[in-house]
């Protein structure tokens, strides 16, 4: 139990180089125990701070500080420390770095500009006499589905030319969901409004309403016939003079 | 209204005449601390790294870093503390990054040893011996680790380790004791 008291001081003892109290010095005397323990602590430190010191203070190479010397003046031709190279070491970061913020700067505007370019060409389909709707119509009774594209025109008329983008895009927003169009006519919408985008300058063709659905082949009833009674032509008189005339011009 | 210069022509070759005897005394000054200071900068470098032609390169990575920004050091008493800064930085981060430390551990090269050959079963305790070592130093915090090297290269005493590294005395003891203690508990 004594040893054990010790014990610890004693590692730290050796851990620390230092020589024993007179109170661990008068048990070293007494236990021989500890008095090995503290040997082999020491012997154990001794050994591993002789390895690092071998390791540590290994011999130079006789190259080393030729070479540092040729890489000094090769680094001096450079002019290390002057104002110049820091110069010149600052402004090339410098550059790159006002370079991209110049690109990414470019890019966003050119992000933002296409939104804007987008959202025209949706205010035009607006003021186009019809618009694709946004709205799903089949979810709207078919007795609703009549076509608002009368009004749709006269809003559009009725708007000014020039519109302030925030305001122009929310009226469009608006103007979509206003159209109507029955279901069996997206399809045909679709294509005028094709159409109508591609050939702008061309008046519009209104289709107000279309005719009834015709999809379906028509039936036809067959024709019945019992029997062919076929008699022979009589001869036209003209014909009749007709073949007179060639007789006589033969003979 | 508008202020007038005069330009003087003669004024830049001026400046750059003085700024070439600036550099020059400069250079001269570092290499006169170099040759001081260069081998320890080689001996922390191989204290970490172990293998001498990586401490070599290190080192030298290390001296021409120091020499650029040789300028911009205030207090040139400093310059020894602060090259063995720079170069245990940089053979840390040459350690971290290299992975041949299988090949540094085989291509170890051997302290010299003026007695006797030993035996086989002598050298292959004396290698598991090192191995062991080393891993257990690769481990230390960094503070401790720099400590210990410190104390191993060229004999400093903990006052000179104080110092160099400008940190109190009670602190260059308390961080060998606790790294020499941590190595030899990994060893037992």
């Amino acid at each position: 139990m004594i040893c054990d008291h010790y014990k610890h001081a004693l590692v730290e003892l050796a851990a620390a180089g230092a020589e024993p109290d007179q109170e661990l010095h008068a048990h070293l005397q007494a236990c021989d125990s500890c008095r090995s323990l503290l040997e082999s602590e020491r012997s154990l430190f001794a050994s591993i701070d002789s390895y690092l010191r071998s390791s540590a203070n290994a011999d130079i190479p006789p190259s080393f500080i030729p070479t540092v010397r040729v890489r000094l003046q090769q680094e001096s031709a450079l002019a290390p420390g002057s104002p110049a190279i820091t110069d010149r070491l600052l402004w090339v970061p410098a550059l790159v770095a006002a370079a991209m913020i110049l690109f990414v700067f470019t890019r966003l505007n050119h992000r933002v500009q296409q939104p804007s370019t987008d959202e025209q060409a949706v205010t035009q389909q607006a003021d186009s006499p019809v618009a694709l709707p946004t709205t799903p119509a089949t979810a709207k009774p078919l007795g609703e589905s009549v076509p608002k594209i009368g009004s749709a025109i006269e809003k559009s008329s009725a708007s000014p030319s020039v519109i302030p983008h925030k305001k122009r895009s929310a009226q469009s927003q608006t103007r979509q969901a206003e159209i109507l169009v029955p279901p069996d006519q997206e399809i045909l919408l679709a294509r005028y409004v094709e159409h109508w985008s591609r050939h702008r300058q061309s008046p519009p063709v209104l289709q107000t309403e279309s005719a009834p659905d015709h999809t379906d082949p028509p039936q036809l009833q067959l024709i019945q016939i019992s029997a062919l009674d076929v008699k022979p032509l009589a001869p036209l008189a003209d014909e009749q003079e007709y073949g007179q005339e060639q007789d006589r011009r033969q003979k | 209204m508008q202020e007038l210069v005069l330009i003087q022509p003669g004024r830049t070759a001026e400046t750059d005449l003085q700024r070439g005897a600036t550099e020059a005394a400069l250079r001269r000054e570092f290499e006169e601390r170099l040759a001081e200071c260069g081998p320890l900068a080689f001996r922390v470098a191989r204290g970490v790294l172990r293998n001498t032609a990586d401490a070599e390169d290190v080192a030298q990575d290390a001296i021409l870093r120091a020499y650029r920004r040789f300028d911009k050091l205030r207090d040139r008493s400093r310059f020894r503390a602060w090259l063995v800064r720079i170069t245990f930085r940089l053979a840390l981060d040459r350690a971290k990054s290299s992975n041949r430390r299988q090949h540094r551990e085989t291509l170890w090269s051997q302290p010299e040893r003026k007695s006797a050959p030993p035996t086989a079963e002598d050298l292959a305790a004396a290698n598991q011996f090192r191995l062991r070592v080393d891993r257990a130093v690769d481990e230390l915090p960094k503070k401790q680790r720099l400590v210990l090297l410190l104390s191993a290269i060229e004999g400093h005493s903990l006052e000179e380790i104080a110092a160099l590294l400008n940190i109190p005395l009670g602190t260059v003891k308390s961080r060998l004791f606790f790294a020499r203690k941590q190595v030899a508990e990994k060893l037992r």
